[in-house]
């Protein structure tokens, strides 16, 4: 399935309303590029293969908070 | 039924509980009233009345607008109040008293501003809002909501409004203890204690309900000050979302001495390094003060939640695992974290990866070789049981600091003290900057990448 995402900047929360600020942010186990996907509300590793949630607009970059990306 | 009204079991925007229990004689004329409200907002929208007991009429009533009852007979307030917040589908809840006197025009006012704030409460007591009840009851509305307000810190007028929106997720997981009226109260202590938003917006209150009785009273006077003892702990627990911001305007003089020479030494030494790195950030006022370009990085969501409002971005991540390229930050700032980790831990590896070379570190942690410190904490230990002082279990010293730093390149620039104990260091990392290195703005092969996933 195909999902849209959008520029970043559009997370809901009081603070973190502009992504763009956390713009180093890399993955906690690879330190690779993260994608940004504002329609899951998430940040995913293709690398690997690990989706980080964004909650009330605050990134969680915690292994144990993160779910395998779907096939 | 109208548009707006979902059928019941369907999911919702907004749920508005009415909370009649055993007054329902005002519903036939409220529950129009609510109806007319919902179909001018045009959102997808339930209610639910909650009552003790639902006579043939009051069912004939609801089902005729759309409602759902929800019967808790001899159940207390604070138990029947969860259970319909467990009944309701909406993504806002809105709980509203059965009793109102006015048109409940204050559904859209509170719907319009949802986004303002996790938890919004229509206040008769702030500029603009209005209560008209019995002297009686109106003076022990005023007196406990000064008491709560001031006995537990929260800058709120009317904590005992029973007419709030709320955002359903926060209420619907969350356990209360009170079994009475003191949930309105509880909910709030616990919606600060997560660092969520709370709000007032002016509502003028009128009620035909008469004064209650003595007994009545008394009752729940004491589940108020039950309340109030329970509440007061938590709200003075480190883990509170607001503690450390709290703390620079403690009333306890040392506490709030303590706080703010930290945030004085913390923040001269960091002036000037460009974009910070705050290792740890909880929430301090020091979030605050960062550079443009800074983040704040802490394990506890909550207290990230709350120092949403210093508008500095945010990350929860691990000290262990810092999410961020090596040598990305001019300048890292770790205080009060190192002594509650374990030294094996790989912390201060992390703050030295990240930190680019001729960067600074600050780095904040008591000194356990100074007897003024291990006063101190067993002073502090016996005073307050529980909080920092039981969770330091990597005891440091300015010695062993200044060898781990020098071992790695790194020249001692700074030192200070508070009260000869807590003891903040300034390091300068060996190398020199990249030339060229803009900090405020980082480079296009660092960015977050916006693509199809």
């Amino acid at each position: 399935m195909t999902r849209s995402t959008t520029e970043l900047g559009d997370v809901p929360g009081a603070a973190n309303k502009d992504l763009a600020g956390l713009s180093l942010m890399v993955c906690p186990k690879c330190r690779g590029v993260l994608v940004h996907l504002s329609a899951e509300s998430a940040l995913d590793c293709h690398a690997c293969r690990l989706r980080f949630p964004i909650q009330d607009g605050i990134p969680v970059l915690m292994l144990e908070s993160s779910k395998p990306i779907e096939p | 039924m109208t548009d707006s009204s979902r059928r019941l079991g369907e999911a919702a925007d907004l749920s508005v509980i009415v909370q009649a229990l055993s007054r329902v004689d005002g519903l036939p004329l409220l529950l129009p009233e609510i109806r007319r409200e919902l179909d001018v907002l045009a959102i997808p929208s339930e209610i639910l009345v909650l009552v003790h007991h639902a006579d043939g009429q009051t069912k004939a009533l609801a089902s005729e607008q759309g409602a759902l009852i929800i019967e808790q007979p001899g159940r207390s307030y604070g138990a029947a109040l969860q259970a319909a917040f467990a009944a309701a589908r909406g993504i806002y809840l809105l709980t509203m008293d059965g009793d109102l006197v006015r048109r409940p025009a204050f559904i859209a006012n509170l719907w319009n501003n949802r986004l303002d704030a996790e938890v919004t409460i229509a206040s008769r007591y702030v500029s603009g809002g209005r209560a008209v009840m019995p002297p009686g009851r109106r003076f022990l509305s005023r007196l406990l909501n000064a008491v709560f307000s001031r006995g537990l810190s929260l800058r709120i007028r009317d904590m005992s409004s029973a007419n709030r929106l709320y955002r359903a997720d926060l209420v619907r997981d969350t356990k209360y203890r009170a079994r009475d009226l003191d949930i309105l109260q509880e909910i709030l202590v616990r919606a600060y204690m997560d660092g969520w938003n709370v709000q007032e917006i002016p509502f003028e209150y009128e009620s035909r309900v008469e004064d209650r009785t003595a007994a009545r009273l008394f009752d729940f006077g004491l589940a108020y000050m039950k309340t109030l003892g329970s509440s007061w702990k938590d709200r003075n627990s480190i883990l509170a979302a607001d503690y450390d911001d709290r703390a620079h305007d403690s009333v306890i003089p040392l506490q709030r001495y303590w706080q703010r020479m930290r945030f004085k030494h913390v923040t001269e030494l960091i002036a000037g390094e460009g974009p910070v790195l705050d290792v740890g950030c909880g929430s301090s006022r020091i979030i605050g003060a960062l550079p443009e370009g800074s983040v704040g990085v802490d394990i506890l969501l909550r207290k990230l939640r709350y120092g949403r409002k210093f508008r500095t971005p945010l990350v929860q991540a691990s000290g262990f695992e810092l999410p961020f390229p090596d040598e990305s930050f001019s300048c890292v700032l770790c205080s009060q974290v190192i002594e509650h980790v374990p030294k094996e831990s790989p912390v201060l590896d992390e703050l030295c990866r990240t930190l680019a070379p001729g960067g600074r570190l600050v780095l904040g942690t008591p000194d356990y070789d100074r007897w003024e410190w291990v006063v101190i904490e067993k002073l502090y230990g016996w005073f307050a049981p529980g909080a920092y002082a039981d969770e330091h279990i990597a005891h440091y010293t300015y010695r062993e600091l200044t060898r781990i730093f020098s071992e790695r390149g790194f020249t001692l620039e700074a030192t200070r003290y508070i009260l000869h104990g807590e003891l903040i260091l300034a390091f300068r990392k060996g190398g020199r900057p990249a030339h060229g290195v803009d900090w405020a703005e980082p480079s296009g092969a660092q960015r977050i990448s916006a693509g199809v996933g």
